[in-house]
């Protein structure tokens, strides 16, 4: 059973617990998790006594900005020996097994209580690479934005028997669980998820060897966190799931159908929604962009916004508000990709690498040339097959691997320009927000028998509902609207100053239960009031004085700045105390709210329907202008942000497209030139063993077995080239950087299958163009070479 | 009784520029196990393609050769391969070692056609060692002398027990003492049961007391 040995209770208890404590949402766990779970931060702590080298500051900085832009799960702690250190960290240090400064500790997340380091060793370029990535991390995270439920980790034990049969079995049980498993069923009340990414069952597998260093890390991250894990070399079998949330294993035998349809029911049944906590597992250190996926995006007002009136919302603004406003188009601009550098660097790099093949060819050429003058140059011979093999090889893999490199770059790009599109437009959001709310609340919600001829002429209601209407529209979880405000206005007579103003009595919003949302207004205290800029001006009150309205005495909280408008005569005090004055209580006569972020123009064929449902007796009438400003600007913005990552798409796919048109010339090219070297190589040593080829027809050899000696002398030349020019061209690709400083992409340097299509190719291109030299030999007439001989 | 090695009314004619030329015409020869012959004649008057022809290796125009009564230019080419693998041992003028083996393998090259078994081995190191090499096992031909290379010949071709040792111009290169040593060993060879045919431009022999046959514009006079 998954973490039996270790946690299974605790995992089967926190899932129960789970379960029980799970209120009305089926979203499923993958997805949910996927979505909304922020994945854990690892700690990163680097130990250092001398001042750090350019490189290890570069690998710090790369480390911190790839945590900062929340690229990879992770967050750096400098800790200079030198200095003082804190009880935990010398704790730390003094825990390693002779260190060596600079010394990275790689911590487990905070929130898993895990003490043990997942890693430790020196500070290099290696030790961050395949801390910030690997190919088996990348293949996860690419699977787990796929929108596959659960990546299924098989940890092979090196028993190549025992890790097939439990491949086998993860294979077919998957692919069972994939037709009968069912997701829950989706609830209105459900939160809203990516709309973008399909909502099926899907699972997928990736094998990791133990012994394989490119995965090294992740190894250890999957296993240092018990010493049982660490101890025990039987294969594993992990379940990961949202954002790299990886659940103890099942070990050895316990990898049971039962086992992977039990953690399969669960990570696809409906989830809580929102106790991370409370699910078993931890997160994995990975570098991906999960920020794209998120379905909705937090967004957090600076500032209260200034109280407003039923007069502003009423007011019939003659200005056109429909443009959206300039200044965050211009800093979304500002957020525009930098166009990458392509085209010219690329195309010398790739000249001059052609030419120095070329001249490598030239100059072993001249070699062989010179050398024929003297002795034979069997070995030399050989051995420049063997290099025109491997030239082959390495240009096709290190070409291959370039081209994946790219992939895998383009991803990191596009997932930081998710990111940062994201950034922009939550402050884009903001921005547009607060040039709204100047505008006041765009929707009032009003009693249904109330004429609204009588409250544009009169600038408020003269028909009241119970204030109670506002705590069930909050209860309610409405989705179409926010913000919600119940007032109680009422022009009437300032007895005391003799003047007729406008008397507003607010509560301060009623919570939606549902929503996280900062108060677009503070509530008004009891006992004081605040005031209009003309009326203040007018009775010469500011903050502080205090003044007789209706008989009863308040202190002026704040004078409102000059709005031009009905607000400037306007009186706000509370609620409770508005109901009291004007004999109400109880009573409201108008609900004032912000729409939702509805993606539609017809928002109020939206609000509409859902309010007429929770508050029957209501009718609701929209601030039209400032709504389709809001709605369009949004939309504006929304599609300019998604253009600019489109935009990075495409320069990104013609940068490919490139590089692909190059290789698709360049390594062929290649392949010809060593293909026909290697046949002028075997051609010259046909020539040069003429006189052997005829004694040893002489002596009885056959012409088929002389046939097999030469294309077998080509295919030991095609293996050795492809031993040779794989590691040189995956090296090559291993180690090319696109740009200076970009985030090392790791790679393994054995890919199985590629190393196994070239151990098959190289020796195959090469009998080829050894096969008329062969057969040259195969058919020489030994008493005719006796004889000139 | 038939002769070991039958020639009959052999013909070989190569096309040259001018024409077909004609160099063994109507040649008959026979030669019976544990005799030694010897075909004199000047440079160019077809000894060379007679040896060649007797040993399997060039087709004749015309005419037949028969060794152990077998024709075996009625073989198919592999066949023809092994037959020539199992009775035909060769001794060149020029030697035709191969230069990047020492002088074992070299003795032991016809193993290549027709495999190694058990006592082949030692056979070729006894061979060695009664040419007088068994010091320079281990050298390549271009550490040899002339004799010595001339006598590593000798050992391969004597490695698979031929029926018929066929030299050209063995002693061509050699100085006499090692001229000497080499008739002596086709003369042992002859005097064991085995047929020696030897083509030479030089006179006869000094210790040659077999057949000697004279050849002059591709026919034996």
């Amino acid at each position: 059973m998954f973490g039996s040995r270790l946690l299974r209770p605790a995992v089967w208890v926190a899932a129960m617990l789970w379960t029980l404590a799970a209120p009305a949402c089926n979203v499923p766990v993958f997805r949910y998790a996927l979505e909304r779970w922020q994945a854990d931060p690892y700690e990163i702590v680097v130990f250092h006594s001398a001042p750090l080298t350019a490189e290890q500051q570069a690998l710090l900085e790369t480390m911190e900005k790839t945590g900062q832009d929340r690229l990879a799960n992770l967050a750096v702690n400098r800790v200079d020996l030198a200095g003082e250190m804190s009880q935990p960290r010398r704790m730390l240090w003094n825990a390693q097994e002779h260190p060596t400064p600079p010394w990275m500790v790689v911590r487990y997340p905070r929130p898993t209580g895990i003490e043990r380091s997942a890693w430790a060793g020196p500070l290099s370029a290696e030790a961050v690479g395949s801390l910030l990535e690997s190919p088996a991390r990348r293949d996860i995270a690419q699977k787990l934005l796929r929108g596959d439920a659960v990546v299924w980790l098989l940890l092979a034990s090196g028993d190549k028997r025992r890790d097939n049969e439990a491949g086998q079995l993860v294979d077919a049980e998957i692919r069972k669980l994939e037709q009968s498993l069912v997701l829950p069923e989706r609830s209105p009340l459900d939160p809203p998820i990516n709309p973008d990414l399909p909502l099926k069952i899907t699972f997928s597998t990736v094998r990791v060897a133990r012994s394989n260093p490119a995965e090294h890390m992740l190894v250890n991250m999957l296993l240092s966190w018990s010493t049982n894990l660490t101890a025990t070399t039987e294969v594993m079998l992990f379940p990961i799931f949202g954002r790299g949330r990886v659940v103890p294993p099942a070990i050895g035998q316990e990898i049971r159908a039962e086992a992977i349809r039990e953690m399969a029911e669960f990570l696809t049944g409906p989830c809580s929604c929102e106790v991370k906590a409370m699910n078993p597992g931890y997160d994995l250190l990975l570098t991906a962009g999960w920020d794209s996926l998120a379905s909705y995006q937090e967004v957090m007002l600076p500032e209260s916004p200034p109280l407003i009136s039923l007069s502003q919302f009423a007011a019939t603004a003659a200005t056109n508000l429909t443009a959206p406003p300039s200044q965050p188009t211009v800093s979304l601009a500002i957020s525009r990709p930098a166009p990458e550098p392509v085209g010219r660097h690329h195309l010398i790099r790739n000249v001059v690498v052609v030419l120095g093949i070329g001249a490598v060819f030239l100059a072993a050429t001249t070699l062989v040339l010179k050398i024929k003058a003297g002795r034979r140059p069997r070995k030399l011979s050989f051995l420049l097959g063997v290099v025109s093999a491997s030239v082959a090889v390495a240009s096709l893999v290190a070409a291959l691997a370039i081209l994946q490199k790219h992939d895998a770059r383009t991803e990191q790009i596009i997932a930081a320009k998710v990111v940062g599109t994201r950034q922009q437009m939550a402050k884009l959001e903001d921005d547009y927000r607060k040039l709204m709310l100047k505008m006041g609340f765009n929707v009032l919600i009003l009693p249904k028998d109330q004429n609204l001829s009588d409250l544009y002429a009169d600038d408020f209601a003269s028909k009241y509902m119970p204030e109670e209407y506002a705590m069930r529209l909050a209860r309610s979880r409405v989705a179409t609207i926010n913000h919600i405000l119940p007032s109680l206005q009422q022009k009437v007579k300032w007895p005391e100053r003799e003047r007729t103003v406008l008397l507003m009595g607010v509560r301060g919003e009623v919570y939606i239960q549902s929503a996280q949302q900062k108060p677009l207004l503070e509530p008004v205290a009891q006992g004081t009031m605040i005031l209009g800029h003309e009326l203040a001006r007018n009775f010469a009150l500011s903050a502080g004085d205090k003044t007789p309205f209706m008989g009863r005495e308040f202190t002026v909280a704040k004078v409102n700045t000059e709005r031009g408008n009905k607000d400037d005569i306007t009186v706000w005090i509370s609620l409770s105390e508005a109901q009291e004055l004007l004999a109400k209580p109880g009573l409201i006569n108008g609900i004032l709210a912000l729409d939702c972020t509805c993606d539609t123009l017809d928002r109020l064929g939206r609000i509409r329907p859902e309010i007429a449902r929770i508050l029957p007796d209501t009718q609701i009438i929209e601030y039209a202008s400032q709504a389709l400003t809001r709605a369009e600007a949004r939309q504006r913005a929304a599609a300019e942000a998604q253009a600019s990552i489109q935009r990075e798409k495409e320069g990104r796919d013609q940068l490919r497209t490139e590089r692909e048109a190059l290789a698709a010339v360049l390594v062929p090219v290649v392949m010809l030139g060593s293909s026909l070297w290697i046949g002028l190589l075997a051609l010259a040593n046909v020539r040069d063993r003429r006189g052997e080829i005829g004694l040893f027809r002489a002596l009885g050899l056959r012409s088929r077995q002389l046939l097999l000696i030469f294309l077998g002398k080509a295919i030991v030349i095609g293996l050795a080239g492809a031993c040779l020019g794989y590691f040189v061209g995956r090296f090559i690709g291993v180690m090319w950087r696109e740009a200076p400083g970009a985030v090392p992409i790791q790679m393994a340097l054995i890919e199985p299958r590629l190393l196994l299509l070239v151990l098959v190719a190289a020796p195959l291109l090469a009998a080829l163009a050894s096969w008329l030299p062969a057969v040259c030999a195969a058919q020489q007439d030994p008493a005719v070479v006796l004889r000139e001989e | 009784m038939s002769a070991l090695l039958q020639i009959e009314s052999l013909s070989k004619s190569y096309l040259g520029p001018m024409g077909a030329i004609s160099a063994v015409d109507e040649v008959s020869l026979a030669v019976d196990a544990g005799e030694f012959v010897v075909v004199q004649g000047p440079s160019g008057c077809g000894k060379t393609t007679l040896l060649l022809a007797a040993g399997a290796l060039l087709q004749p125009t015309r005419g037949r050769v028969l060794l152990k009564g077998q024709d075996p230019y009625k073989l198919s080419s592999g066949q023809r391969a092994a037959f020539r693998a199992v009775n035909v041992g060769f001794v060149f003028q020029q030697f035709h070692l191969v230069p990047y083996l020492d002088v074992l393998d070299n003795i032991l090259a016809p193993t290549l056609a027709l495999g190694q078994d058990g006592d082949v081995p030692a056979r070729a190191r006894e061979l060695a060692e009664r040419f007088g090499l068994t010091d320079r096992l281990r050298h390549v031909p271009a550490a040899l002398s002339t004799g010595e290379r001339q006598r590593v010949a000798l050992a391969r071709a004597l490695l698979n027990h031929p029926k018929l040792l066929l030299a050209d111009e063995p002693t061509g290169n050699l100085d006499e003492q090692n001229g000497l040593v080499v008739l002596r060993c086709l003369t042992e060879f002859a005097r064991v049961g085995g047929a020696v045919l030897l083509v030479t431009h030089a006179p006869r022999p000094s210790d040659h007391t077999g057949r000697v046959l004279t050849m002059t514009g591709g026919r034996i006079r």
